[in-house]
């Protein structure tokens, strides 16, 4: 599939989407600010994603995971994604921390980071802590198209229905 | 200890959670390295629509065309999340496109884009969790 990706036909270069890079400061901002994002891991076939709840310690991401699986593709590549995102007000970001994710073992990492008090995804047992540290942080934030076409083609069609109904009065009027 | 309340999502439920959603996040990995995009997409047929600009996230997933894709929704009582994880693949056949640029498909920014990816599943997996305090530990 990889060679026939010859484009058929040659269209224009699409303009700069209208988006704004969020500061690094702002980045770690929003991270601080929530508490559910998503982990992405590599793995033997590809790659994996998990929504994970975390907080943001010494800048550092430490989140709890539930055992298993994800322990052990921690344990194989220790790279690691983490995403947040939002919307709200016309607007949608997104911050993406990327880097090396480690289990903590050591229990005084673990009650010094406060990832105790995390509120969990469910009552399941919790027993290992994931430490992100980013090499990089990054977000952007969008203009979003709010989907306004119903409310403008509803418009039209009242607008219209109006005119029509004006008209056929002043007709019958006459 | 209490029973965790977690359950798993039927395959039917998953596409239903799917079918309402609008914005997921791709994961996709190069030389290991994972990296995640938020996208909007459609669900449609058994698979996942997205349309993207030529660039990183293209250049990507060419470069390794198994991705992993998640919706989640979060209300006071309880927590869902969706996963799956497939084959991405550009559309290049123009019956294909044109069949795609019918889906009703809302980009999160106004922009034109040029290309549309389809996820084609190889898994998908779903689970509600039942948002409580964490049971006591240490």
């Amino acid at each position: 599939m990889a060679t026939q990706t010859r484009p058929r036909a040659q269209r224009a270069a699409p303009p700069e989407p209208p988006s704004e890079e969020l500061t690094v400061a702002e980045c770690w901002r929003r991270l601080s600010w929530h508490s559910t994002g998503r982990l992405a891991l590599a793995t033997d076939d590809g790659v994996d994603i998990f929504p994970v709840t975390y907080l943001v310690h010494d800048h550092s991401i430490v989140l709890r995971s539930a055992p298993g699986r994800k322990m052990l593709q921690l344990a194989r590549h220790g790279d690691a994604a983490f995403e947040i995102d939002g919307r709200g007000r016309g607007r949608a970001w997104s911050v993406v921390a990327r880097g090396r994710a480690v289990r903590m073992n050591l229990d005084s990492d673990i009650l010094d980071s406060g990832v105790r008090e995390l509120p969990a995804l469910h009552h399941g047992e919790k027993f290992n802590y994931v430490k992100l540290t980013p090499e990089v942080v990054s977000g952007r934030e969008f203009r979003v198209f709010t989907g306004s076409v119903p409310l403008i083609a509803l418009a039209i069609v009242v607008g219209s229905a109006a005119l029509i109904l004006g008209a056929a009065s002043i007709w019958l009027g006459r | 200890m209490s029973e965790p309340h977690v359950r798993d999502l039927s395959e039917a439920e998953c596409w239903t959670d799917l079918r309402h959603a609008q914005l997921g996040r791709l994961a996709v990995s190069v030389r290991n390295e994972p990296d995640v995009f938020p996208i909007n997409f459609v669900a449609h047929e058994g698979a996942l629509y997205f349309r993207t600009a030529p660039g990183s996230k293209l250049l990507e997933l060419t470069v390794n065309e198994r991705v992993a894709f998640e919706i989640d929704s979060w209300t006071y009582g309880e927590a869902r999340s969706v996963v799956v994880k497939g084959v991405a693949e550009r559309l290049e056949l123009q019956s294909e496109i044109d069949e795609a640029d019918r889906l009703p498909l809302l980009p999160w920014i106004p922009t034109p884009k040029y290309r549309w990816v389809r996820i084609v599943p190889t898994f998908v997996r779903g689970v509600a969790f039942e948002r409580a305090a964490e049971p006591a530990r240490y």
